[in-house]
């Protein structure tokens, strides 16, 4: 009986070691083909752009020797002796046409880059920005193009080089469409739930209306437009794949394609995409938009070895009140630092001439831990170092700017990331009074919901209950010595608590005036995130005092963090955790 | 690695019945200061994640030569405070480490049973 046991467990256990080694099997294989499928649609995104790219190049052509017209001929009438009064009008043209040549070329560099087939948070007003010239290019000089982005767009998630690559499918349509000319319209807008189309999931949804005034489309040819390889171009002049690839995209994304088309009218195509969540990286922001007096007062090593970009780059942070140091190669850069130079930042090519620039980097960071790198690269095709922040040249220098503040600590990325949210979700379940808990809750919200810190104005609703528990401060100099804060309010029972009424006060980061420093709260309201800190000690045998601390950043210009919102507890509990009693 | 929950009520006691070795394997650290405020026990796990290393704390005046930034009001003092009371059991929390903006910090301070201070150092690694 014992050995008949023994033997089926012994065939069982057979059995069940075989099924494992089949399921491993399986399971690498299906790795293998999904690594495949992956490299492959890559691949495929990237010829699709490619295509498009080959349809108008002789348009870029044109443009960019239209920029060298300008320059050539200003150069001719510089050297010629223009009179003093014409030459700014003249240097004025050549910054014109250098600005425009640099958009296009940044743009091509976008358009020609291989991104990944993974989706990634698109930001649409700036996608267009990067972008937005080679439409009209693609359309030519006989279609009108009218762009309308809502300036509140949300950011939707998907491969950005697929949605391009959509994008201008769509818009090589329309301009087919229209042998004679005509215009095309891009609208894109929010979509509420609750005004969504009624074939459509749930949620909130980004619009992208794209229509022209072309020929339209019957009802039948309507029907089988989205079908892969229908097309009513004669043979070589389409693929047929330019609809489909657009619902093959909204199918990826959980959106829709809508097509909306009368013979003789025109035809709208209508891509809806859900709404992302938060937006991952921080935007551009117009230079006139950062506070000038936030610059300055750090030193920049700025190592490039093309003269003319390191020059000029250097003397615009010069311009910003920056002290830079400028190295050629990575062994002189190195040099500087073991020589005893301090420096706030490093600006660095990826491909210097002599050296590399993440090689530099590690060492300037082995010596100076935690220095923050801007890298720069004017190569499309260079890889992306993971974590850092690159630039392609040519680099706006406002962006660069702005980015410098940023590494610098001396302002937040306009957008909250989602990294600078999950940062703050860390700290809600340690809160233990609930209106606090609550308070966190609305700030997160609002956060999330806007994809930008609150305002001081929303901050009365976050803990109506919790009114004489809070305090409001302004964040005062920024940047310098050291940051303090005017109290602009404080709750009774904090005046009670402390012994003072603190309005009015000014506070350093290191003061322990609101029970424990603002140092670290403001270290993490620079980055976007919530600060919380709390102490249990006994007040009598059995009974103990729970002291809760959360700080909110918040923002005011939509810029900086320019308020703290605090609010501070103190509970009596039990002496081992339990049965609290708000005191 | 003895298994002991950093949140249990009677961390010091349990802490008491640990060799010096296993001390050295706990996951958080733990710092045993006598009644002037000496370092009497600083097991390996703290002087790892605090950057003192290999240096000795041993000996030293903690506030004044191993962690001044722990001499703050909002530490020392409740620890001072707590002692006045009679017996120190005392709970904090707070984010931001030395090196790192980001690491949630959760301290634990009890009295020891020789009329010292047992410190004991949670640091969220993630």
């Amino acid at each position: 009986m014992t050995g008949g046991v023994r033997s089926q467990s012994g065939d069982l256990e057979l059995q069940l070691r075989e099924k494992d080694e089949a399921l491993s099997a399986l399971t690498e294989q299906i790795e293998l083909q999904r690594r495949q499928l992956a490299a492959a649609s890559l691949l495929a995104t990237h010829s699709e752009k490619l295509r498009v790219m080959g349809q108008f190049v002789g348009n870029i052509v044109h443009d960019i020797n239209n920029v060298l017209t300008i320059v050539s001929g200003a150069s001719r009438l510089l050297s010629r002796g223009a009179a003093p009064a014409a030459q700014s009008d003249i240097l004025r043209r050549v910054d014109r046409a250098i600005e425009r040549g640099g958009q296009l070329t940044r743009q091509l560099l976008n358009l020609a880059r291989v991104d990944g087939a993974e989706p990634d948070v698109i930001g649409l007003p700036e996608m267009f920005e990067e972008t937005g010239q080679l439409f009209a290019l693609l359309l030519g000089s006989r279609i009108a193009l009218k762009v309308d982005i809502d300036e509140d767009c949300w950011p939707v998630l998907a491969s950005p080089g697929r949605l391009q690559a959509v994008l201008l499918n769509l818009c090589a349509n329309a301009r087919d469409a229209m042998p004679d000319g005509g215009s095309v319209t891009f609208n894109i807008t929010n979509c509420y739930s609750t005004e969504r189309p009624p074939t459509l999931a749930p949620g909130d949804y980004v619009h992208m209306a794209i229509g022209d005034s072309g020929s339209g489309m019957s009802p039948e040819v309507r029907d089988r437009a989205g079908q892969a390889f229908f097309t009513t171009k004669e043979s070589g002049k389409g693929t047929g794949l330019g609809l489909a690839s657009a619902f093959e995209l909204a199918r990826q994304c959980r959106g829709k394609v809508l097509i909306a088309s009368e013979i003789g009218i025109g035809t709208t195509i209508s891509l809806y995409l859900p709404r992302a969540a938060v937006e991952g990286e921080p935007v551009a922001t117009p230079d006139d938009a950062i506070d000038p007096k936030l610059h300055g007062n750090a030193t920049i090593l700025f190592v490039e070895d093309e003269e003319m970009i390191r020059v000029h780059l250097s003397a615009v942070l010069r311009l910003l009140n920056y002290r830079v140091v400028e190295a050629a190669r990575e062994d002189v850069a190195y040099s500087l630092l073991s020589g005893g130079l301090k420096i706030d930042l490093a600006c660095i090519d990826l491909q210097l001439d002599q050296g590399t620039g993440l090689h530099l980097a590690a060492r300037l960071r082995e010596a100076q831990p935690g220095l923050p790198v801007i890298f720069m690269t004017g190569s499309s095709a260079a890889p992306r170092p993971a974590g850092e922040l690159v630039f392609r040249n040519p680099i706006a220098e406002g962006n660069l700017a702005r980015a410098i503040l940023e590494k610098l600590g001396r302002k937040p990325a306009s957008v909250l990331t989602a990294e600078a949210l999950r940062l703050s979700d860390r700290l809600r379940d340690k809160i233990r009074n609930p209106q606090v808990r609550e308070a966190f809750d609305r700030w997160r919200s609002l956060a999330a919901e806007a994809a930008r810190l609150p305002q001081t104005s929303e901050a009365g609703g976050f803990a109506p209950g919790l009114i004489n528990n809070s305090c409001l401060l302004r964040v005062e100099s920024p940047h310098g010595e050291e940051v303090s804060f005017s109290v602009l309010s404080a709750g009774a029972s904090l005046i009670d608590r402390l012994g003072r009424d603190f309005t009015g006060d000014l506070i350093s980061a290191s003061d322990h005036d609101l029970l424990g420093s603002m140092g670290s709260a403001y270290r993490r309201a620079l980055q976007g995130s919530a600060y919380f800190d709390y102490a249990r000690f006994p007040l009598s045998h059995d009974t103990m005092v729970l002291f809760e601390r959360l700080v909110l950043p918040l923002s005011d210009d939509g810029e900086r963090v320019t308020h703290l919102f605090g609010l501070i507890t103190f509970d009596a509990i039990g002496a081992h955790h339990g049965g609290k009693n708000h005191a | 690695m003895p298994d002991l929950d950093f949140n249990r009520p009677d961390l010091a006691r349990a802490v008491e019945k640990l060799t010096p070795n296993e001390l050295d394997q706990l996951p958080f650290g733990v710092i045993k200061l006598d009644a002037d405020g000496v370092a009497k026990v600083f097991n390996k796990t703290e002087a790892q994640m605090s950057g003192f290393k290999s240096r000795s704390a041993l000996g030293l005046d903690f506030f004044l030569n191993v962690a001044p930034c722990m001499g703050k009001p909002e530490f020392r003092g409740r620890i001072e405070q707590a002692r006045r009371h009679g017996i120190v059991d005392i709970e904090l929390g707070w984010v931001g480490d030395f090196d790192d903006i980001n690491r949630e910090m959760q301290v634990r301070i009890q009295s020891s049973c020789d009329n010292g201070t047992w410190i004991f150092i949670y640091r969220d690694m993630e």
